[in-house]
């Protein structure tokens, strides 16, 4: 059990959830309208070529965020 | 005055299956409307709900919340308070709304309805999508989900058009009922209530979930997302593409054109003679034939990014884009409007909608223009064979060469517009959210339908200004007199102007006209230097030389000069037209237009001296 950001979680098989989200009001609120929520299972899916958006499963669908908004939301892996 | 009838609106997250549900609802009977300042497309069309009732069904963009947060969400919201400026409806407000649930992500979709159902809108829903893989897995019971949630809810399947008639049962009850109207659309939610709202939403599907959803064991992200194999990936699939566009639009290309060449004479022969007769047949047959020559890759390039678009993988496709586009200010939802650019910039330039960032979609429109379009391709086709004569080797690899090269001329272009012109004002967190649909077979059918009401929209758009303009054309060439036309005058007065690119004022007639298509110049030069003769076309233009000497025309510098004047210029005036719709300023619009004249004929002029 530990603490990182998104943009750390970059294996499959393993588990976290969303924690807190460290960014403007505007961005916030985008990602709430994708599911981005506190307390939000999530796990990695794919990082795109040339350092491109990682993509991420969680709420029973597939959302790709660019890597510097991942680096601003904070998880808490699952044992 | 149309008839009045109710208004019902199709509401849903993006890829929630609306448009599905309208095209099986509204039969072959839907058009697409540009609803007036906005800039998104409404499907609207009617329903026969009983025998004696009909409804007017409008389709909108996705949504996914009543807080909006893009231009094209504000829009959908418009609707929902002013549905009578869309459709011929009695009341402002719908006087129906069915939300469209996708059953494989349900728990994201609920505060949506929810949050219509507060406002008082009158309200139903259908569940779709819970059948997975052929299979008719029932994930949630809708009697259970629509106890909970208090309103009608219908299962629907919609590519077997099961749960139909129950649908449009419900819809004639629910209409029938009296309802109150909704409330004003305030600020409905802060920050706590969307994490209340999804946590709500989550005990509901819990209760109402009837099996598990299905786990899939294969998923195609993991390698065409992959760090390496999605850069493969990519690249096979845009090359498929493009053969796609270029190849299997050919014969009907073709076949259009002789179709022309064999009416125009017959017009002509059965007007006879005089002015009528020629504005008839060349000016105004003429100008349509131009359009519809580009109908079928128009139409083809529409169904094969509408397969990519079903099948799931433009979605992909801009992630993989993402960041280089990103590092000369693009954003990766520019992806689909510059790939549309490659075959015509109009569709592309309305593609660019979609695109979040304000500078980002600004950008795209300056960039769509560079792209190599097919009205090019004949103009290089002729100029590389001039090149070239008939080494097909060396042809090729020069068309490949121009291909990337005006991809890179293009990009450098936009990186210095984007630093120099429009730089970010402050630092903004960069905008890109995609969600990555599930993978689908596509559906011909469906495809081909919605390509075909494209290719329509666009021939509305674009058809009365290039026929207008050829008339225009027509009218310069014609008059005083063939041999002395305007438009010959015109050519000695730039003459000056085209003597730093190499070439002469019998070129300059052609790239004038080139102004109303760019595959014009391809003729012009015909009818100039061989005059009539199509056979010696190469011969006369490989021998040419200015007018009284005998210094050659088109040497390998002047060639170079004119393929790289053809790579930056922008010489359709129909782009032109539709930028300053997208970029709703003229002074832009004209400003984009100026700058690649003359950056193009900078660059020419730099080419042929530097050679």
């Amino acid at each position: 059990m530990g603490t990182a950001l998104l943009s750390e979680l970059t294996t499959h098989n393993q588990d976290a959830v969303i924690t807190e989200l460290e960014l403007e009001d505007s961005v916030k609120e985008c990602l709430f309208d994708y599911g981005f929520v506190p307390g939000t299972p999530i796990s990695f899916l794919a990082k795109a070529p040339f350092g491109g958006p990682i993509s991420f499963r969680l709420r029973d669908s597939k959302i790709a965020i660019r890597h510097d908004i991942a680096a601003k939301i904070h998880i808490q892996f699952l044992s | 005055m149309p008839k009045s009838r109710p208004a019902v609106l199709l509401i849903g997250h993006p890829n929630s299956g609306k448009t599905s549900l309208f095209n099986i609802l509204t039969h072959s009977r839907h058009k697409t409307v540009n609803y007036p300042g906005s800039t998104i497309d409404y499907g609207i069309g009617t329903c026969k709900l009983s025998f004696e009732s009909d409804v007017f069904v409008v389709d909108t963009p996705g949504i996914r919340s009543l807080l909006p947060k893009t231009l094209d969400e504000e829009v959908t919201l418009k609707s929902l308070y002013h549905v009578d400026d869309l459709v011929a409806s009695s009341s402002q407000t719908p006087d129906l709304i069915v939300v469209v649930l996708d059953g494989g992500r349900l728990s994201l979709q609920l505060p949506l309805l929810k949050q219509l159902k507060d406002l008082g809108f009158p309200l139903m829903a259908c569940l779709s999508k819970q059948d997975l893989e052929g299979k008719s897995h029932a994930l949630f019971d809708a009697s259970i989900l629509s106890e909970k949630l208090g309103i009608p809810i219908v299962p629907v399947s919609m590519p077997k058009s099961k749960g139909i008639s129950a649908l449009k049962r419900v819809m004639s009850a629910q209409l029938a009922r009296p309802h109150l109207s909704p409330k004003e659309n305030r600020q409905l939610a802060n920050f706590k209530d969307m994490m209340a709202a999804l946590q709500w939403s989550e005990e509901i599907c819990k209760a109402s979930m009837r099996s598990e959803k299905p786990k899939i064991g294969f998923d195609l992200d993991l390698y065409l997302l992959h760090p390496f194999w999605g850069a493969v990936g990519f690249f096979f699939i845009m090359t498929g593409l493009f053969w796609l566009i270029f190849a299997a639009a050919k014969p009907f290309m073709n076949g259009i054109q002789s179709l022309f060449s064999t009416i125009i004479p017959w017009v002509h022969m059965i007007l006879g003679a005089g002015w009528f007769s020629q504005l008839v047949s060349d000016g105004i047959l003429g100008g349509i034939g131009s359009v519809l020559i580009f109908v079928p890759q128009i139409f083809l390039l529409f169904f094969a990014l509408g397969l990519l678009e079903s099948s799931g993988y433009l979605a992909r496709g801009a992630v993989i884009i993402d960041r280089p586009l990103s590092a000369i200010g693009l954003n990766g939802k520019s992806f689909v409007p510059l790939l549309s650019g490659c075959a015509c910039a109009i569709p592309a330039m309305m593609a660019a909608r979609t695109i979040p960032e304000k500078r980002a979609r600004l950008l795209t429109l300056l960039m769509i223009p560079l792209m190599t379009c097919s009205a090019r391709l004949p103009v290089y086709g002729l100029l590389v064979f001039l090149l070239f004569g008939q080494d097909s080797f060396k042809s090729g690899l020069a068309m490949t060469g121009i291909y990337i090269s005006s991809v890179v001329l293009a990009s450098v272009i936009i990186g210095v517009i984007g630093k120099f012109f429009m730089p970010q004002k402050n630092h903004v967190h960069s905008s890109f959210q995609i969600e990555l649909p599930p993978w689908h077979l596509p559906r011909i059918s469906n495809v081909a339908l919605s390509a075909f009401h494209q290719t329509i929209g666009f021939c509305k758009n674009a058809g009365p200004i290039i026929m207008g303009l050829g008339v225009c054309i027509w009218a310069l060439s014609t008059y005083p007199s063939p041999d002395h036309a305007y438009i010959f005058t015109l050519g000695h007065w730039i003459e000056p102007i085209l003597k730093p690119m190499g070439v002469d004022g019998r070129v300059g007639i052609a790239l004038l006209l080139a102004f109303a298509a760019r595959e014009v110049f391809v003729s012009s030069l015909v009818l100039i230097f061989s005059a009539g003769h199509p056979g010696e076309l190469l011969l006369s233009l490989k021998t040419a030389t200015f007018l009284g000497t005998t210094t050659l025309l088109f040497t390998p510098a002047t060639i170079l000069g004119l393929i790289v004047f053809f790579m930056v210029s922008l010489q359709c005036t129909a782009t032109v037209a539709i930028a300053r719709k997208e970029m709703g300023s003229w002074r832009m619009a004209l400003g984009m237009t100026a700058g690649y004249i003359l950056l193009a004929y900078g660059l020419a002029v730099v080419v042929v001296q530097g050679f």
